[in-house]
């Protein structure tokens, strides 16, 4: 190497050190002094990307609360409260439900765990009602359910492929990936226990899982992850992008989740795309880690933060697309859009609202119209029950107000 | 990254005095190098006049990362001196003290020396390891590792048994390689080490060495009280006697590899 050759790669060096702190992470610096130049870069990156993997009890093992997608329904969610204690009981009252709506008391997952099942619940997939009027249709608590079940199936048939990534705290561990995964080992050691034997005669503890400890969350990981698996719905694809939007401006700036209403407020902290632009020559780095092509695409994911809460969970357990929760709220946008007449009598007012009601759904048959055909029962009766509960929550002011 | 081994199931043969000087040497030729000194004794440590800790078993056990555990050997050290510097090699070594011993008992499995070092396929052009007289399965994870052997071997009857015994235990892992879709590894060399060519007994057993493995056999290394010397004064023979014949010796040593490494078998 040249003294000039030398030289610039000393400069380079300093160049790390002191141009831009906050993205030289510890272990950059550690190289840095560890005096071998770019071969210390290298090492250091080979280190940073190496994660042993280790048996972690499931029960030391807490869901990360800012995780994009929910894996539980919400009205369940709320009662697990991220509590690795409660998964249990959440999973007795999933199960209950799933029966009471099926009118089956023979329910029982064990059947499914062991592949001895025969019905799986599988024509909700083609839904249509009117095609198919006698069938069974599976609600979306079960198809969860269901899908967790499975995974459940499939990872005591075929083992874990893929750790799952946790950081590790003073008292526990928090969940980087694999939520999911952690649910299935859940529900393996409530009805396996450790010592379990597999159908191919190997013996697993299910209440030790194999996981990559990292040093903490990293939200484009956890992008990159869910991308790769394909696996998140609408809502939260649009969590994913609030956590990218707030890991680009930086989380100083932002609300913790624990401060905010709800979640969705959390989430909601970046939907205004001109207050929380995206940083100039991130748009593409953003593009890649959401799957997405065009900046128009991240502008329809931002607007979903600011879907009527409702329509959000719901959203989120019905796995509804970006497109149907547009219109959904272009139509639900019309229903808001009606003021509440003052100083009316109650009757006079029920009667009105009938009559906006007939309005509404003229106008909702034609958003409806432009829905997936395979969809539009499922919406119909979506947005039909959200009118219903307009028109109660109506009816109730005007009350308290006469 | 290649990835060779010096071994043989006997002690004193030359094993450490190869690996430092092969690494050593193709480090002075410009390539980035690890000798990874799997021997609880730390000869290949001291050799260099390293600290053992942290050291191999921090890295495997541990999972210490490679930043903590490499030394880099100062160029002063190993390389030619008028030539310190002067290229873009560099020698790192994974220290080693008597903790390396229970690195067997505390693996998972056999892929775990394997897995470790193909973090750093990209950044290191070859990786030596010195092994340990006594075999174990520290040795089984450095066979699923390891691309290539090299097997130092003293001109004495009783030493071609220690080699005997090393052979069968590479062919041991051939067909668990095949299984995982490995290449077998490839015997580099046979190193006739402490050569004295004026002795008949020698010269009969390299003949015998020579008629058992035929080409695969190196040129005998001379005996030298130089290496000796070397070694105590935590140096290459590359850096303390540049100009020697003993030197010339070892750049041979480096030459052979280098072309047997490449060569289609
Ligand atoms: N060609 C040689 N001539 C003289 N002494 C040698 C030669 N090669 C190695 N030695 C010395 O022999 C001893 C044992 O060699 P070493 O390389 O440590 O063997 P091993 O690692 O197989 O135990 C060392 O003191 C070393 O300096
Ligand atoms: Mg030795």
């Amino acid at each position: 190497m040249s003294s000039r050759e030398r030289r610039r790669k000393i400069q380079d060096e300093e160049n790390l050190l002191f141009a831009n702190p906050n993205t030289l992470d510890p272990k950059t610096a550690d190289a840095i002094g560890f005096g071998l130049g770019e071969l210390g870069l290298e090492i250091a990156a080979a280190d940073n990307e190496f994660q042993p993997i280790e048996a972690v009890s499931i029960h030391e093992i807490h869901p990360n609360s800012i995780q994009p997608r929910y894996s539980i329904p919400h009205d369940l969610a709320d009662i697990f409260a991220f509590n690795p204690k409660n998964v249990v009981d959440i999973f007795e009252r999933w199960i209950i439900e799933v029966q009471l709506e099926k009118g089956q008391k023979d329910y029982d997952i064990l059947n499914y765990l062991l592949g001895t099942a025969t019905d799986r619940g599988e024509r909700a997939e083609t839904d249509d009602r009117d095609t198919a009027p006698a069938a069974h249709v599976a609600s979306s608590k079960e198809l969860a359910l269901m899908k967790l079940i499975d995974l459940a199936a499939s990872i005591r048939r075929d083992g874990l492929s893929n750790p799952i990534s946790l950081v590790q705290h003073d008292s526990h561990y928090e969940i980087e990936t694999g939520e999911r995964r952690w649910l299935a080992y859940h529900i393996l050691y409530w009805k396996f226990g450790d010592g379990d034997k597999r159908p191919d005669g190997s013996v697993v503890n299910w209440s030790r899982i194999p996981a990559r400890i990292v040093t903490q969350v990293d939200v484009w990981r956890q992008a990159s992850e869910n991308n790769a698996r394909d696996n998140l719905n609408a809502i939260s694809r649009a969590r994913q992008l609030a956590l990218l939007l707030m890991d680009l401006h930086g989380w100083h700036n932002f609300s913790k989740l624990d401060r905010c209403d709800n979640e969705q407020a959390f989430y909601a902290q970046v939907a205004d795309g001109s207050a929380w632009r995206i940083p100039r020559g991130q748009g593409e780095r953003l593009l890649n880690a959401m799957g997405l092509s065009d900046a128009g695409q991240l502008r329809q994911y931002r607007a979903l933060l600011r879907l009527p809460g409702e329509l959000w969970r719901k959203g989120d357990d019905e796995d509804l697309s970006e497109g149907e929760l547009r219109k959904m709220r272009a139509a639900l946008d019309s229903v808001t859009r009606v003021t509440l007449p003052k100083g009316k009598r109650k009757k006079d007012t029920i009667t009105r609202l009938a009559a906006d009601a007939t309005q509404w759904r003229n106008r909702l048959r034609k958003e409806i119209n432009s829905v997936d055909v395979n969809r539009r029962p499922k919406i119909r009766k979506l947005i039909e029950a959200e009118i219903r509960q307009l028109l109660r929550l109506m009816a109730d002011i005007d009350e308290s107000d006469s | 990254m290649k990835i060779v081994t010096l071994l043989n199931e006997k002690g004193g043969v030359g094993k450490t005095t190869l690996a430092t000087h092969l690494a050593a040497g193709l480090a002075i030729r410009g390539k980035r190098v690890i000798l990874v000194d799997a021997d609880p004794q730390g000869h290949a440590t001291i050799a260099f006049g390293l600290s053992k800790e942290p050291g191999f078993y921090d890295l495997i056990v541990r999972n210490a990362p490679f930043q903590k555990v490499l030394r880099p050997v100062a160029p002063e050290r190993f390389n030619v001196p008028d030539e310190a510097n002067s290229t873009g090699g560099q020698l790192l070594v994974v220290p080693s003290n008597i903790e390396t011993r229970s690195i067997a008992g505390n693996i998972s499995d056999a892929f775990t020396v394997l897995k470790r070092f193909n973090q750093l396929r990209s950044a290191i052009d070859f990786v030596f390891f010195d092994t340990s007289p006594t075999p174990s399965l520290l040795h089984s994870s450095i066979y699923m590792a390891t691309d290539g052997i090299i097997y130092p071997t003293k001109c004495e009857a009783w030493s071609f048994d220690g080699l005997r015994e090393s052979l069968t235990h590479k062919d041991q892992f051939s067909p668990i390689r095949q299984q995982y879709n490995l290449n077998d590894i490839k015997v580099l060399g046979v190193v006739p080490t402490m050569y004295r060519g004026r002795t008949l007994e020698h010269q009969d057993n390299l003949r015998r060495l020579q008629d058992t493995f035929g080409s695969l056999v190196w040129k005998p290394l001379p005996v030298r009280t130089i290496w000796t010397e070397v070694a105590s004064a935590r140096r290459t023979v590359f850096s303390l006697a540049p100009g020697s014949s003993t030197a010339e010796d070892a750049w041979h040593l480096v030459e052979q590899l280098e072309e047997r490494m490449y060569e289609q078998s």
